[in-house]
């Protein structure tokens, strides 16, 4: 024998989470800017090596004789 | 016969080499100053125009080559995309902008850096 209590609750069951929970589709697609949001961090966490590298190979970044080799302020972290 | 172009073509370049580092990237540097190639906020050199010698433009292509491979070196040494290296490297140069230099920022737009004013550079590279 089955008993019938425990079926019934359980049908009943879905119905009570249904009035607790309501999940609503954005009307609006949500935007996520990530490919600006990584370059930044790595852009802030990497000027330092590249600004290095940049300085280290002179025969790719080639300046006028007489330049300062000092750059502007680099970003605060 | 065609071989013996190709080793003496090869030949011309290995001799090349050796000169242009002695003599520099002179007329790379005479047309970057008067802005018909300038800096691109991607870390490489771009045409603002034609340049009339060709030794600038070889000496130009030249330039983004090498920055290639430093930046695809460098990507690989800490797992970023050379892209995102050129760009990083990008708010250096173009932050040392001389005066009259050219520079091309995301827009597309050539633009030259004028006398009095700030090196133009985008703001994610201030970290703002």
């Amino acid at each position: 024998m089955i008993p019938r209590k425990p079926l019934l609750l359980a049908a009943a069951l879905p119905a009570a989470l249904s009035g607790c929970i309501s999940v609503k589709t954005p009307d609006k697609p949500i935007e996520i800017n990530l490919n600006v949001a990584i370059r930044q961090e790595v852009v802030v966490r990497m000027q330092k090596d590249v600004e290095t590298l940049i300085n280290q190979n002179p025969e790719a970044f080639p300046r006028q004789p007489g330049t300062t080799t000092t750059t502007p302020p680099a970003p605060r972290q | 016969m065609r071989r013996t172009l190709l080793l003496a073509a090869a030949g011309l370049l290995v001799a090349a080499g050796p000169a242009l580092a002695q003599s520099g990237p002179t007329a790379l540097l005479a047309v970057k100053s008067a802005g018909v190639i300038g800096e691109r906020y991607d870390g490489y050199l771009g045409y603002v125009r034609e340049p009339d010698s060709n030794a600038a433009r070889v000496q130009t292509e030249a330039v983004n080559i090498r920055r290639r491979a430093i930046y695809t070196r460098f990507a690989g040494l800490h797992r970023l995309s050379p892209q995102d290296v050129g760009i990083t490297a990008g708010c250096t140069t173009l932050a040392r902008l001389e005066v009259g230099e050219a520079y091309m920022l995301a827009d597309g737009q050539w633009r030259r850096r004028e006398p009095g004013q700030p090196a133009p550079v985008p703001a994610y590279c201030t970290g703002g």
